[in-house]
């Protein structure tokens, strides 16, 4: 099915992408102090066993905040990106100078994922409002590892499965190598659940 | 006889679009102008001197804010709305200084844009 989306149909997720990241953006412009660039949202149908590629850093260490959803959509939500960009927002986040941080305390653990659940917030919050859906994020859950370990914390299924996958890059402005990627994962039945949503809402609103 | 009023509804995505059409339903006749980039964008609203235009700040070549400001620099004096999901308080002062009627950001209230479309339209 996801093979068959229609260019209006990629169009709303990609939508649906660009007004959730939106308001992620403006949350982290506030917790950091700086002003973000956001990117015009990508799609990309892929399996599980591919997602460690799209990461900023591939093959390098990774660190991402993720957190599963709950209710009438499934899938998950993960805040990643390359362990120096992690480093900076530690320092951003605690108010020290770019460079203080050189590794992950525990505290600096906290202040990202303390980071990632008002992202994560914010990102759904304006989703839910848009669409008019019921939907929550589990627990949030910091990794740092290299690539490809990742998917394995991560259970989002078998390696094989189909994900639809929408991506924000959020670049504050003046910091070196800050840049931040936002990832949706949506499994087939919550893109057919999404795309309903989206037509009642033309239906309701977009007549004329 | 009477010139018909134009509005200019900028944005990358042919839903949203499709959305902010239904927020004009009580302007009386209009010709709805569409573009999805910055580029038609300015040729867009050189050509027919909107009378309103809904401007979204992410676009695929430009932002918003260029148009906005290539624009005023032109001078095109057309009122412009803002209906982003970009809500960060820098870009919506910048935005003000170019001389805008308002700044929405998404998702938005159906009501409230309804009500800010209507009265910037009916403030002369």
């Amino acid at each position: 099915m996801v093979e068959e989306l229609t260019e209006i149909q990629k169009d709303v997720l990609m939508e649906i992408a660009n007004v959730a990241s939106g308001n992620a953006s403006t949350i982290l412009s506030e917790k950091i102090g700086k002003e973000i660039k956001l990117s015009i949202p990508f799609q990309k149908l892929v399996s599980v066993k591919e997602i460690p590629k799209l990461f900023p850093v591939p093959k390098g260490v990774a660190v991402c905040t993720f957190a599963k959803l709950e209710g009438d959509i499934l899938g998950g939500m993960m805040f990643a990106f390359d362990l120096e960009n992690a480093l900076i927002l530690a320092d951003l986040l605690q108010h020290k100078k770019v460079g203080t941080t050189q590794w992950l305390s525990g505290k600096d653990q906290e202040a990202l994922i303390f980071l990632s659940n008002a992202l994560l917030g914010s990102y759904l919050k304006a989703l839910c409002s848009f669409l008019n859906l019921d939907t929550d994020i589990e627990e949030t859950k910091i990794f740092s590892t290299v690539g490809d370990a990742i998917m394995d914390l991560l259970n989002l299924g078998k390696p094989q499965s189909p994900v639809l996958l929408l991506g924000s890059k959020l670049s504050p402005k003046g910091i070196i190598k800050a840049e931040l990627m936002f990832f949706f994962f949506l499994p087939t039945q919550s893109i057919v659940f999404l795309l309903r949503k989206a037509n009642l809402l033309l239906d309701k609103r977009g007549k004329r | 006889m009477k010139k018909m009023k134009k509005v200019l509804i900028v944005d990358d995505s042919a839903f949203m679009r499709m959305l902010l059409k239904g927020k004009l339903p009580n302007i009386g006749e209009t010709e709805i102008l569409e573009a999805s980039n910055g580029k038609d964008a300015i040729k867009t609203a050189m050509k027919h001197i909107p009378d309103l235009i809904l401007l979204d700040i992410v676009l695929p070549d430009t932002d918003g804010e260029t148009v906005l400001s290539n624009l005023r620099e032109a001078g095109i004096k057309s009122k412009v709305i803002m209906v982003t999901a970009v809500g960060q308080k820098p870009v919506i002062e910048r935005c003000e200084k170019l001389g805008i009627s308002g700044y929405v950001v998404k998702p938005f209230d159906d009501a409230k844009i309804s009500e800010l479309i209507t009265k910037t339209w009916n403030t002369p």
